[in-house]
C-alpha cells in the first residue's frame, strides 16, 4: 500500500524494542502484533486516523539501530524513512538505551528530518535507581522530548507537532561531504546529503551516472570517515546526556534474576522440555478437550439448531438440507470446535514471547543451531511456525544473512502449525487413544528433526550461512500481561474465524459439492461416484504403498494442500458425520466409513500430513520472501520427504519390510537426490551470476554494465 | 593486559581498545552498537559450547558470537 499524497503522514521509527509498535497502537487503536523480541515488526504497517478534522495516516516501521542497514527489515524502515522525508516522525527512544538509542536519531538530524522524541519505559529506568531530567535533555538536544507510556500514550497535538531545527555538526561539516554531495547533485542523484555521507562511510560507489574521473577522485580524495563520523556522533551524544540521564554504574538493562536458571547449561534444556511437554499436554489432553467439547455445545445451541430448523421451516428440499446441514455446519463449522485448543497453543506462545524467554533460549540453542547452519534468531520464526507457519515466516526476515533468511524459510513448514493441530487431536486421539500424546510429540519431535537434517544438507550444498552471524540484543524478562494475553487469545480467535469464513467455508461447500454430484451434476450424496472421489481414486494408485488406497483420504489429502483445517472438512463430509472430535474419532474407526483408519495407516497419514506443503498461503509468502525457485525447491521437497518417510512409517508399523521395500526407498531416495542434484545445480549457478557482486572485468553478471568505463 | 574479547574470563571487565573484523558491514554494526575504542565492556555468560558469549556494554547486553569477539581487542 503506498501513502496517500493527501494526508499528513506520521511515521514511527527507532531502535528495535523500543516500543514502536505499542505506540502505533495505542496512537491508533490498532492491535499489530508487538512482543518482547528484537524484531518482531518486519513490514510497515499503516492506518488512517482522523484528529480534530484531519487526516492522518500513520505507519509503524521495523526497527533500526543505523541508517547504515544491516539487515533486511531495516532496508524496509530506511526506504520508508528517505522516501518521506518531510513527514512527521515520532522517534522512540527506550530511556534504559538512550545513549545507542540516539545514534540513529543523529543520524537523521544530520539529514535534516525533523522529529519529536518519545521517551519510553522510563517508569522501569527510574524504578531501578536512575535518573532522568527531561527538561534539560530536550534542552540540550534541542529537540521536542516527551515522556510517553507506549502502552496508555493517547493522541494529542503536542505529539503530533514538529519543532523544525536546524542542526550543524562539526565532524558532517567538512568539504568531503560538501563536495561529494554537490558531484551527486550534479548528476541529479536522489538524497545526495544520504548518499554523501553513506560513500565516505561505505566506500561504496555504486551510481552508474558518475563518471570514471568522479569516482577516481572521490576513491582517491577521500578515504573511511566512518569512524571519525561514528566518534563524532557518540561524542555529541556523550555532551548531551552527561547529566540529563543518569545512569547507577552497576545498571544493566535486560538482566534478570531468573536467568540463573534459563542460562544455567543443564538446567535450560529441562526446563525448555518440559515446558513444551506441558504446553502440548495443556492443549491436546487437560484443558484443550474440555474447552472444545463446552465451545461445540455452543455453537450447537447457539447456531447450528435455530438455523436448521429455520432451513426446515422455509424448504423441504432434502438436498438444501443436507447442504446447511454437512456441507456448512457439519463440515466447515464444527471446525470452529477446535478454536480453545487453537488459543491454548497460542498463549503458551505468547508467553514464551511476551516474556522474553525467547532471546534465552536463542542464546543457549545457538552453539547448536550454529553447528547445523541455522542461527540463535531462527529459534523465533520456528518456534513461531508451531502458530502459523506463514505468519512465522515473515519474521525470518530479522536475519542479515540472505542464505539463513531462505534456510529457516524454508525449514518453517516442517514445524507442527496450529493447522495441523485438529487433524493429530482427531486422527491420533480415535486411533491411540490415550497414548496419543506420545504420537502428537512424535509428530512434533519428527518435524524438528527433518527439519535439522535439512539445515545440515543446505548448508553442506547451496545455502551456506555466515558463520558470524547472529547478534542479539537481550530485552529484560518481564510478567506478561493479562490484558495482552487476553488481545492475543481474541487476536488469534479472530484470524482463525476470518480463515473458517473465507477459505476454509468457501473450499468446505466446494469440497461438499464435488462429493456429493457426479460428473453429469446428479445427486449422489456421499456417493463412490462423485467428482472428487473418482479423481481421489484415480490419485490413491500412488498412495497404496503409504497404506493409503482410499480414494476419500487422498481427497483429503489434495484439500489439504489448500489449508489442512479442510483435511477434517473433508473426511467429514466423505463419512457423512459432523467435523467435531467426537463424531469424526468415531466414525474414523469404523471399517463401514468411507474413510477409516489402521493404526498403521493413521501413523503414515499423520506423517504425510505433517510434512507436506501447509497450505496455499505459506507458498504465497515463501514466493515472495524467497523466490520462485526456492519455494519450487521445498514444495519437491516436501512431497518427496513426506511420501517416503510415510511410506518408511507404513511399512514400520505393519512390521513387514521386505527386499522390495528396500529396493524401492533406495530408488525413490536415488531419483529425488538426482532431481535436488539437478535443481541445486541451477540454483547455484544462477545465485553466482545474480550474486556475484566482483564486477572488476568478471563479465558474469549485469553489475559490470552498471559502471561506466 | 591486550586480550581478545572472547579470551576474558566470565565477569570480567576491560576497555576496548580496537575492533578489526573481516566483513566492513559488520565492523560497522559491531561499531555503532558500542563496540568502540575506549569503551568499557563485561563477559557476563559464555553459551553451553562457548561459542556465544553475552557481553555487556553501554548498560545493556547483546549476545555476540565468539569469532566477532575475537576480533575485539580490549585492555584488561
Amino acid at each position: 500500500m503506498h501513502i496517500g499524497e493527501s494526508m499528513k503522514k506520521v511515521i514511527i521509527v527507532g531502535n528495535p524494542n523500543t516500543g514502536k509498535t505499542t505506540l502505533f497502537n495505542s496512537l491508533t487503536k490498532s492491535q499489530e502484533h508487538t512482543g518482547n523480541w528484537h524484531g518482531v515488526t518486519v513490514n510497515t504497517f499503516e492506518k488512517k486516523v482522523i484528529f480534530e478534522g484531519e487526516e492522518y495516516l500513520f505507519v509503524d516501521t521495523p526497527g533500526l539501530y543505523s541508517l547504515n542497514t544491516y539487515t533486511l527489515e531495516e532496508k524496509v524502515a530506511l526506504e520508508m524513512i528517505l522516501q518521506n522525508k518531510d513527514a512527521i516522525f515520532l522517534y522512540v527512544v527506550d530511556i534504559n538505551t538512550i545513549r545507542r538509542n540516539l545514534y540513529m536519531a543523529i543520524q537523521m538530524k544530520e539529514l535534516g528530518i525533523n522529529f519529536n522524541i518519545i521517551i519510553n519505559n522510563s517508569d522501569y529506568f527510574e524504578k531501578k535507581g536512575n535518573k532522568l531530567n527531561i527538561a534539560k535533555l530536550q534542552k540540550k538536544l534541542n529537540i521536542k522530548c516527551i515522556l510517553a507510556d507506549a502502552k496508555k500514550t493517547k493522541l494529542n497535538q503536542s505529539i503530533i507537532k514538529i519543532e523544525k531545527n536546524i542542526f550543524e555538526f562539526d565532524y558532517i561539516k567538512n568539504s568531503a561531504v560538501a563536495e561529494i554531495t554537490k558531484i551527486l547533485e550534479n548528476h541529479q542523484i536522489s538524497e545526495p546529503l544520504y548518499n554523501a555521507i553513506n560513500i565516505l562511510e561505505n566506500e561504496n560507489i555504486l551510481f552508474e551516472d558518475l563518471t570514471q574521473n568522479e569516482i577516481f577522485f572521490i576513491k582517491n580524495q577521500y578515504h573511511n570517515y566512518f569512524q571519525q563520523f561514528l566518534q563524532g556522533r557518540y561524542s555529541y551524544i556523550d555532551s548531551i546526556i552527561t547529566d540529563s540521564v543518569m545512569v547507577g554504574d552497576n545498571y544493566v538493562y535486560g538482566q534478570s534474576k531468573l536467568d540463573k536458571l534459563f542460562l544455567n547449561k543443564y538446567l535450560f534444556l529441562v526446563f525448555f522440555m518440559a515446558m513444551v511437554f506441558l504446553s502440548l499436554y495443556i492443549t491436546f489432553f487437560l484443558i484443550g478437550p474440555i474447552l472444545t467439547k463446552y465451545f461445540l455445545l455452543l455453537i450447537n445451541f447457539a447456531i447450528r439448531m435455530p438455523v436448521l430448523s429455520l432451513v426446515k421451516y422455509l424448504t423441504s428440499s432434502q438436498i438444501v438440507y443436507a447442504f446447511f446441514d454437512e456441507g456448512i455446519f457439519s463440515a466447515g463449522f464444527s471446525i470452529l470446535s477446535f478454536l480453545p485448543q487453537i488459543c491454548l497453543l497460542y498463549l503458551f506462545l505468547s508467553l514464551l514471547e511476551d516474556s522474553g524467554y525467547l532471546s534465552r533460549i536463542a542464546f543457549m540453542l545457538d552453539d547448536f543451531l550454529y553447528k547445523v547452519g541455522l542461527n540463535g534468531k531462527s529459534v523465533y520464526t520456528m518456534l513461531m511456525g508451531f502458530g502459523c507457519a506463514t505468519t512465522a515466516t515473515l519474521t525470518a526476515k530479522n536475519m542479515s544473512d540472505k542464505n539463513a533468511q531462505i534456510k529457516t524459510a524454508l525449514l518453517t513448514p516442517y514445524m507442527s502449525c496450529s493447522a495441523k493441530l485438529p487433524v493429530y487431536s482427531v486422527i491420533a486421539g480415535a486411533v491411540f487413544g490415550a497414548k496419543s500424546i506420545f504420537v502428537i510429540m512424535g509428530l512434533y519431535l519428527l518435524g524438528i528433526v527433518v527439519a535439522i537434517i535439512l539445515a545440515i544438507i543446505f548448508e553442506k550444498t547451496i545455502l551456506k550461512s555466515k558463520k558470524d552471524d547472529f547478534l542479539l540484543e537481550f530485552p529484560p524478562m518481564r510478567k506478561p500481561s493479562i490484558k495482552r494475553i487476553a488481545f492475543l487469545a481474541y487476536f488469534n480467535a479472530k484470524q482463525f474465524f476470518v480463515r473458517i469464513f473465507s477459505v476454509i467455508f468457501s473450499v468446505t461447500v466446494i469440497i461438499w459439492i464435488l462429493s456429493n454430484f457426479n460428473f453429469t451434476l446428479t445427486y449422489v450424496a456421499n456417493g463412490n461416484n462423485s467428482i472428487l472421489y473418482s479423481i481421489g481414486k484415480v490419485l490413491s494408485y500412488i498412495f497404496v504403498p503409504l497404506g493409503l488406497n482410499n480414494g476419500n483420504i487422498i481427497t483429503a489429502l489434495m484439500v489439504g494442500f489448500v489449508a489442512k483445517e479442510l483435511i477434517l472438512s473433508s473426511i467429514a463430509i466423505s463419512n457423512g458425520v459432523s467435523s467435531n472430535y467426537q463424531s469424526l474419532a468415531n466414525s474414523v474407526l469404523l471399517t463401514t466409513s468411507a474413510v477409516c483408519f489402521t493404526k498403521a495407516s493413521a501413523l503414515s497419514f499423520l506423517v504425510f500430513c505433517l510434512l507436506y506443503t501447509p497450505c496455499v498461503s505459506n507458498l504465497a509468502v515463501l514466493n515472495k520472501e524467497i523466490g520462485k525457485k526456492y519455494t519450487t525447491l521445498g514444495v519437491v521437497i516436501q512431497f518427496c520427504l513426506a511420501y517416503v518417510l510415510a511410506f518408511i512409517t507404513y511399512r514400520i508399523a505393519v512390521q513387514s519390510i521386505s527386499i522390495g521395500d528396500f529396493v524401492l526407498i533406495i530408488v525413490i531416495f536415488a531419483i529425488i537426490l538426482y532431481s535436488a542434484k539437478i535443481i541445486i545445480k541451477k540454483i547455484k549457478n544462477k545465485t553466482f551470476f545474480l550474486n556475484c557482486g566482483l564486477c572488476n572485468n568478471c563479465k558474469k553478471c549485469n553489475n559490470c554494465k552498471n559502471i561506466k568505463n | 593486559m591486550k586480550k581478545t574479547l572472547d579470551e576474558l574470563k566470565i565477569n570480567a571487565s576491560a576497555i576496548i581498545i580496537d575492533v578489526v573484523i573481516e566483513d566492513h558491514k559488520l565492523q560497522k554494526r559491531i561499531n555503532e552498537l558500542g563496540f568502540f575504542a575506549g569503551e568499557k565492556v563485561k563477559i557476563l555468560k559464555k553459551s553451553t559450547l562457548k561459542k556465544t558469549l553475552l557481553v555487556e556494554i553501554m548498560h545493556s547486553i547483546f549476545a555476540i558470537k565468539k569469532n566477532i569477539a575475537h576480533c575485539i581487542l580490549v585492555n584488561q
